[in-house]
């Protein structure tokens, strides 16, 4: 490193200041790591505490003291930790065997279509979305009208297109030379899939885990809309009844949630992929 | 806007004051020049003195990472010197404002780095521009650049970078570089990105202007034999920029300093010598038979017929050099301009004998023909003239060494 | 066909032009505010690599945030009405805007930028005349991308007392179970998506008068 004539020729006298950068780049990774690691956990540990403190504080009254009622919250945390735990593993499921078989070589010509109408598809707004779609699957009569489940079933319809658009773009990633290889060693298709592509493929799929549970978190405190309950419904209930510690709690609440989910999701995600990707 | 007028004048000013000056002077002083990067242990560059000489092009080559580019950066203050200082016509810029310093400073570097949003006339204009000059000053300017390095200005000057060739905007780039008539110009590898063929073409047509211009510049490379071509002085660098040896391409084809400096020019230092003779420095056949296009072939038969000649050139109506005739060619019922064989390997006095060689070899007439700089007809050169010089070279290298050998102090004791 | 019949009715079209332009100015108000301060804190990222990293991070987080959350949570700092929206929509266009700011502040060619420097340019004189000039399409498809978002996501400012093309399909939604609700939710979503196809249109524009011929693709 020290005796390396060669400078770096190209650039405009940045020189110096890529050199200093290097020196301090090593003490600024383990940073940036202990940053990447614990930042957002331990924010999110002051937000709740804050949050906390803030209510405990507060002088509530009787509306407000049974709005946030413990019972009452825990109870919509876990509807919505259901709705989006539920809808996600329903998503995922449908989502990427389909992006799988969608994006063979027999049907490949198709997959811009497929991919062109996700892209369209996100220029729906989400509330008009998730509103229509509950609306269709209400006048299924196999379907209950009311309750969970339709609330259910139009999440995974809302996030179906995005992560199914998603696989095949990642899919379509994996690198073209990696698989020319495998099939000119000889492998048939179906073991360059399940040798190459499904392992090169890993993380696409686990990016796809990440995103479809953040979007669904997000939506799903949308489903007190359609009567699916969940900590959308303290939010709703604070700005109706013009209470603003249960708005913040709400509000807080699901922001809290939302970024956690995000965070565990990533980690997953870091520590699944396979070494050398 | 009052900051760039005043820039203006006091860039008219120094010019005014550098164009007084007389031939012979120092135009580019580096004193102790160095470059130290903060956690190397060793200098990129050490304590390089150097005087370039008004008016003259010299070449700093060496291995690469031996310090030559970041030299040549340090002038223009690209790169900011460790210590050390640079002078340019006798003033000291190693602390003005270097803003300042780089518009009076042409700068050519390897990839061009033309504006890809701008067109060829923003491009060419800019620095006019940054100086304040009004917009017909710019205007025409454009149009006599444009001219001068071989560019239409009337096709080219509302063209964007990339829809111009590689040699093209190469041309360009210098146009740009000469914008404001800056007499210093600085070329980092100018033609290292641009194939062989144009590289050859564009070097000839660069010489050709620097004799009209007479700029004083630094040029980087790593090619021993674009050195030797271009420089009026080299400068062979080794490692932290040492200066190996600082003379001209002669004396370090026939005198290296060192060995780093013999390793470094290599073998064949006689056929490195063909491209420091230029056509213009020899002999050419200017008596050779001519005839023109339009004449009747009768005319042109009978002539070459007479003549002692075996073929003859014929020349267009701009003089441009187009068929070679032998006298079987008149078997054939064609008109003059089908008659014979194309005219080919046609170099202008600025190229050297290792061109005009090469040009010899690929044409089928075992001659080149010399042109102007427009193409039109200015003799002809053969194989032979060029085996003549080789051999005065030859000897003229034998009496030096075996002078040289007279002094060596070695060869005393023995 | 009921639902052209309720289109055709002048009193919908009303509503739907008038939340229609309800809908873009908040948009636009928060496009405007996105760009600007997205523009200076990509340069910022560009220019300062310990920057960069926060900045990154932290306007990706913003979008982490569920749209009812942030809107939501803009109402004690801001107050009912608009101007949460705006501000929340401010913090979700950020990203794309710095992101692509900082990428196309990267792709511009370092032999242009060293070259203009050779030339005797100052930093600013770069920046403004030569590398903003070269990251101008990728910065616009930033902030078309940032555009077609907030769109969408501005219909949630009806659940927190906003205005725009929400409050159509909040009253569908409200109305579900009952004649008409379908009309309102199809007439507030088709609207919406026919603005962001006009914005993309604009966007189209934009690109075609100001990104300079020689860097079209």
């Amino acid at each position: 490193m020290s005796t390396t004539l060669t400078p770096p020729e190209a650039d405009v006298g940045a020189r110096d200041r890529a050199i200093a950068e290097d020196k301090a780049a090593d003490s600024r990774a383990k940073r940036a790591k202990l940053v990447h690691y614990y930042g957002m956990p331990l924010f999110l540990l002051v937000v709740t505490i804050a949050l906390l403190l803030y209510i405990q504080g507060s002088e509530l009254d009787s509306i407000e003291t049974r709005a946030l009622a413990t019972d009452v919250q825990l109870d919509r945390l876990q509807q919505h930790l259901l709705l989006t735990g539920v809808s996600t593993f329903f998503v995922l499921l449908l989502a990427i065997p389909l992006g799988i078989a969608a994006t063979r070589p027999r049907v490949r010509r198709y997959a811009p279509i497929v991919i062109g109408l996700g892209n369209a598809g996100q220029a729906i707004p989400s509330l008009g979305a998730l509103a229509l779609l509950f609306f269709l699957f209400r006048t299924i009569d196999w379907l209950p009208s009311t309750g969970t489940i339709p609330v259910v079933v139009s999440l995974i319809a809302y996030s179906f297109l995005p992560i199914l658009r998603n696989t095949m773009v990642g899919l379509d990633q994996v690198d073209a030379n990696v698989l020319e290889a495998g099939r000119g060693m000889g492998m048939s298709n179906r073991l360059v899939l399940r040798r190459l592509e499904l392992p090169l493929a890993v993380p696409v799929i686990l990016a796809g885990v990440r995103t479809a549970l953040v979007l669904n978190v997000g939506t799903a405190a949308l489903a007190f809309l359609f009567g699916g309950g969940g900590l959308g419904e303290t939010i709703q209930a604070g700005f109706q009844l013009n209470r603003r510690p249960v708005l913040i709690f709400g509000a807080v609440s699901v922001a809290i949630l939302a970024l956690l989910v995000d965070y565990l999701a990533g980690l997953v995600e870091e520590f699944m992929t396979p070494r050398g990707l | 806007m009052t900051d760039q007028t005043n820039d203006a004048k006091q860039y008219d000013k120094e010019t005014a004051i550098g164009g007084d000056a007389q031939v012979g002077e120092t135009m580019i002083e580096l004193r102790e020049l160095t470059k130290r990067y903060p956690g190397e242990e060793t200098p990129a560059v050490d304590r390089v003195s150097m005087e370039i000489p008004k008016g003259e092009i010299v070449v700093f080559v060496g291995p690469s990472g031996c310090g030559k580019t970041t030299t040549l950066k340090m002038i223009n203050r690209i790169i900011e010197p460790t210590s050390g200082s640079i002078i340019i016509d006798g003033e000291d810029v190693t602390n003005i404002d270097p803003n300042h310093l780089r518009r009076r400073i042409g700068y050519v570097i390897q990839q061009i780095g033309l504006f890809p949003h701008i067109t060829i006339e923003g491009n060419v204009g800019t620095v006019p521009r940054l100086l304040g000059w009004d917009k017909d000053r710019t205007n025409a300017r454009i149009d006599e650049l444009l001219d001068i390095v071989g560019l239409d200005p009337s096709v080219y000057r509302s063209r964007y970078p990339k829809e111009l060739s590689g040699g093209q905007r190469q041309r360009v780039g210098v146009a740009r570089a000469l914008a404001a008539d800056p007499p210093v110009l600085l070329m980092d590898e100018p033609f290292g990105a641009i194939d062989p063929i144009t590289r050859t073409r564009l070097q000839n047509e660069f010489l050709r202007l620097q004799e009209e211009l007479q700029k004083t510049i630094a040029f980087v490379t790593h090619d021993i034999d674009e050195a030797i071509k271009m420089g009026d002085r080299i400068a062979i660098l080794k490692e932290q920029s040492h200066i190996a040896q600082f003379a001209t391409p002669e004396e370090i084809l026939t005198n290296p300093a060192d060995e780093f400096v013999e390793d470094f020019v290599g073998t064949g230092a006689t056929l490195k010598r063909l491209k420091l003779t230029r056509v213009r420095d020899i002999e050419v056949v200017d008596d050779a038979l001519i005839g023109r296009l339009d004449e009747p072939r009768e005319d042109l038969q009978k002539r070459l017929n007479e003549s002692e000649w075996t073929a003859m050139l014929l020349l267009d109506k701009d003089n441009k050099p187009a068929r070679w005739l032998r006298a079987p060619d008149f078997r054939h019922d064609r008109p003059a301009a089908e008659l014979g064989l194309p005219a080919r390997a046609m170099v202008e006095k600025q190229a050297t004998l290792s061109d005009a060689l090469e040009e010899m070899l690929v044409g089928s007439a075992g001659v080149a023909i010399v042109v102007d700089g427009r193409g039109a007809f200015e003799g002809i050169l053969d194989v032979d003239s060029i085996i003549t010089s080789i051999q005065t070279m030859r000897d003229a290298d034998a009496e030096f060494y075996r002078a040289a050998k007279l002094i060596d102090p070695a060869d005393e004791v023995a | 066909m009921a639902f052209l019949e309720y289109l055709s009715s002048p009193s919908v079209q009303r509503t739907i032009l008038v939340q229609s332009l309800e809908h873009i100015r908040i948009v636009g108000y928060a496009m405007l505010f996105a760009i600007i301060i997205g523009l200076f804190l990509g340069i910022a990222a560009h220019r300062f690599p310990p920057f960069r990293g926060p900045i990154l991070s932290v306007t990706s987080t913003f979008l982490t945030i569920p749209s009812l959350a942030l809107f939501a949570l803009m109402i004690p700092i801001v107050g009912i009405g608009d101007r949460g929206p705006i501000v929340a929509l401010t913090l979700y266009a950020l990203l794309a805007i710095v992101r692509n700011t900082v990428s196309g502040l990267f792709s511009v060619d370092n032999a242009v930028v060293e070259s203009a420097a050779g030339m005797g340019m100052s930093k600013t004189m770069r920046l403004w005349r030569i590398e903003l000039p070269n990251a101008w399409p990728v910065m616009l498809a930033g902030i078309r991308v940032s555009t077609l978002l907030t769109v969408g996501i501005a219909a949630i400012a009806a659940l927190v007392g906003g205005s725009g093309l929400g409050q159509l399909i909040f009253s569908g939604i409200r109305r579900i179970g009952s004649p008409g609700a379908l009309n309102a939710l199809l007439g507030g979503t088709l609207a919406i998506v026919v603005l962001a196809m006009l914005f993309d249109l604009l966007y189209l524009a934009i690109g075609r008068l100001t990104i300079p011929r020689g860097i079209r693709d």
